[in-house]
């Protein structure tokens, strides 16, 4: 069943025409990884999909409501997560409630039932599992503040896991790890995956998206070059040529 | 005794109109200097019923529905406004509520409305009334904080829009806040009223709203008993000072001035800054 349908989405910031006439789907239980060199508007796409920005024209549908004019948390309620690309870290907060507040998304859907609920202890406990589970247990008390970005990308992966999302969009995660770091976080993103969850993934690290991702989107200048098997798409011009530029192809 | 229960009744109505602040600016981080705009509606409202013979715990309520109405009003047209100019925003509605009341011939116009009946069981009834009301507003505070409610709050007032994302309802959280706050407040403008016996609008206007500000910044923006100590101090202090009473929004500013330079997070923050070396 479709899980994602974004059709003829366009953004333009100004002048710049940041996604132009992209549609993409996504079926549930699948792993597709979204790639493009720098500017391709990637970030882009996954803001029209999050509605952190509305798109200047097209739609978003997911699990079959159209969401396009919803607010992000409602989205993120109805089982959408994402990790950003720029960490946001709730400063204020240890590492733990950073992810426990995401874990207890359903008790503050509403103020008054909110009020009436206290104790955190089950959320703590399944958060500093999911602190655990992509590698910074270690650092559980710790504020954001004293940490390295390694640190806080994972600790954008473990809060978007908390959501227990139908989809989870993840930017660039590998970002900020090191070779080793990088290769254990990426074997974790691809076992998220079954079990009603759907991963998309923007990585500019193409050694571990090639090795990790069944299926690879490519997109260059705002617009969907090329979708397909992740052999077949390498191995296509236009993988090429948004990789190695105009004169290769 | 009845200086004593005067000043009583003066710090009771003064933590519960800074608690009320607190629960906007520091449970849910939107600075307003225009809180006393809604301490003012509660006021007149209160004023209005107990002189056409309304017990006045009963006044209360109308009190804090029309300050909570306008409140929501408020917090509607503040949900897109963030930061310094939020506290623009709201610091017209302090003007715009001196402006309104000033032109009202049914509210007392430039005179005011004086005259005001005492409570049953006179001074002694209205501290027990004012405690009652403030001892039941910090109940509440203390349940939001420890609420998932108050953990959203924590979230919204750190960054918003992380908070979205999240999956936390920010505008609908906001309006809680102002909804809350500003009734607080309305309550605490209705026992104003009973204990001065004389309202006119100045007595609601931009001074006000910098002094209940003040008591929230100086206690430590969000911590409950930091602000009820700041403002039991402050509220006593033009009574024993007559310089501060003659000199209000250069000491309160000044007040907010230092304590934002010298330690944001006010008393509550010291203290803890204290403890943590003593236990080291
Ligand atoms: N808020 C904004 N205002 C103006 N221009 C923007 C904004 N966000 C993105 N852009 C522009 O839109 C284009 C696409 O940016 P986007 O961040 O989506 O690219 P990306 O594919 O995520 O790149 P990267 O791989 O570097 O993260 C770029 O030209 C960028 O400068
Ligand atoms: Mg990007």
């Amino acid at each position: 069943m479709t899980l994602l349908r974004v059709e003829n989405a366009s953004v333009r910031f100004g002048g710049v025409v940041a996604v132009d006439d992209v549609s993409l789907d996504m079926d549930e239980d699948r792993f597709l990884g979204f790639i493009g060199p720098n500017g391709a508007g990637k970030t882009t796409l996954m803001r029209v999909i999050t509605g952190v920005l509305r798109p200047w024209r097209g739609r978003v549908i997911f699990r079959g409501e159209e969401v396009t004019r919803w607010p992000v948390d409602r989205r993120i309620r109805f089982g959408l997560a994402l990790a950003q690309q720029i960490v946001r870290p709730l400063a204020s907060m240890s590492l733990t409630d950073n992810v426990a507040i995401a874990a207890g998304v359903h008790r503050t859907a509403s103020p008054l039932a909110a009020l009436l609920g206290s104790g955190r202890g089950a959320e703590r406990g399944k958060a500093k599992e999911l602190l655990e589970f992509v590698g910074i247990g270690d650092a559980a008390d710790a504020r954001p503040g004293e940490l390295p970005l390694g640190y806080l990308k994972r600790l954008e992966v473990a809060r978007a896991l908390a959501l227990e999302p139908k989809l989870l969009l993840l930017d660039e995660p590998l970002a900020g790890l090191n070779q080793a770091e990088a290769r254990v976080m990426a074997d974790l993103i691809a076992s998220l995956v079954g079990n009603g969850r759907s991963v998309l993934l923007i990585e500019h690290n193409i050694r571990e998206v090639a090795r990790i991702c069944p299926e690879l989107y490519v997109q260059d200048n705002g617009r969907g070059l090329v979708r397909g098997p992740a052999a077949e798409v390498m191995a296509s011009p236009e993988f090429r040529r948004a990789y190695l530029g105009e004169q290769a192809a | 005794m009845a200086y004593e229960i005067a000043v009583l009744t003066t710090m009771s109505i003064a933590i519960l109109f800074a608690l009320s602040l607190n629960v906007i600016t520091g449970f849910c981080g939107q600075v307003s200097l225009g809180h006393a705009a809604f301490y003012g509606i509660g006021a007149y409202t209160a004023a209005l019923l107990t002189k056409a013979g309304t017990p006045l715990a009963l006044a209360l309520l109308p009190a804090a529905a029309l300050a909570g109405a306008a409140g929501f009003v408020v917090g509607m047209a503040s949900l897109r406004v963030r930061h310094d100019f939020l506290a623009i925003t709201t610091m017209g509605v302090t003007f715009l509520f001196v402006g309104i009341v000033r032109k009202q011939e049914a509210l007392g116009g430039e005179v005011g409305i004086s005259g005001i009946p005492s409570v049953a069981f006179g001074r002694p009834g209205l501290l027990a009334l004012a405690l009652v009301c403030t001892i039941l507003f910090v109940l509440l505070a203390v349940r939001i904080r420890r609420s998932w409610m108050g953990f959203a709050y924590e979230s919204v007032a750190d960054d918003e829009d992380t908070a979205r994302v999240l999956g936390i309802d920010v505008p609908r959280y906001k309006l809680w806040a102002f909804v809350i706050g500003t009734a607080g407040a309305g309550v605490a403008g209705g026992l104003y009223a009973h204990h001065i016996r004389f309202i006119w609008p100045d007595s609601f206007g931009f001074v006000e709203s910098v002094t209940v500000l003040a008591m929230v910044i100086v206690g430590g923006i969000g911590s409950i008993w930091g602000v009820v100590l700041a403002a039991g101090v402050l509220s006593v202090l033009p009574l024993w000072l007559q310089f501060v009473d003659d000199y209000k929004l250069l000491v309160y500013g000044a007040l907010i001035f230092l304590t934002m330079r010298l330690a944001p997070d006010g008393i509550a923050g010291l203290a803890r800054r204290l403890a943590a070396r003593l236990t080291r």
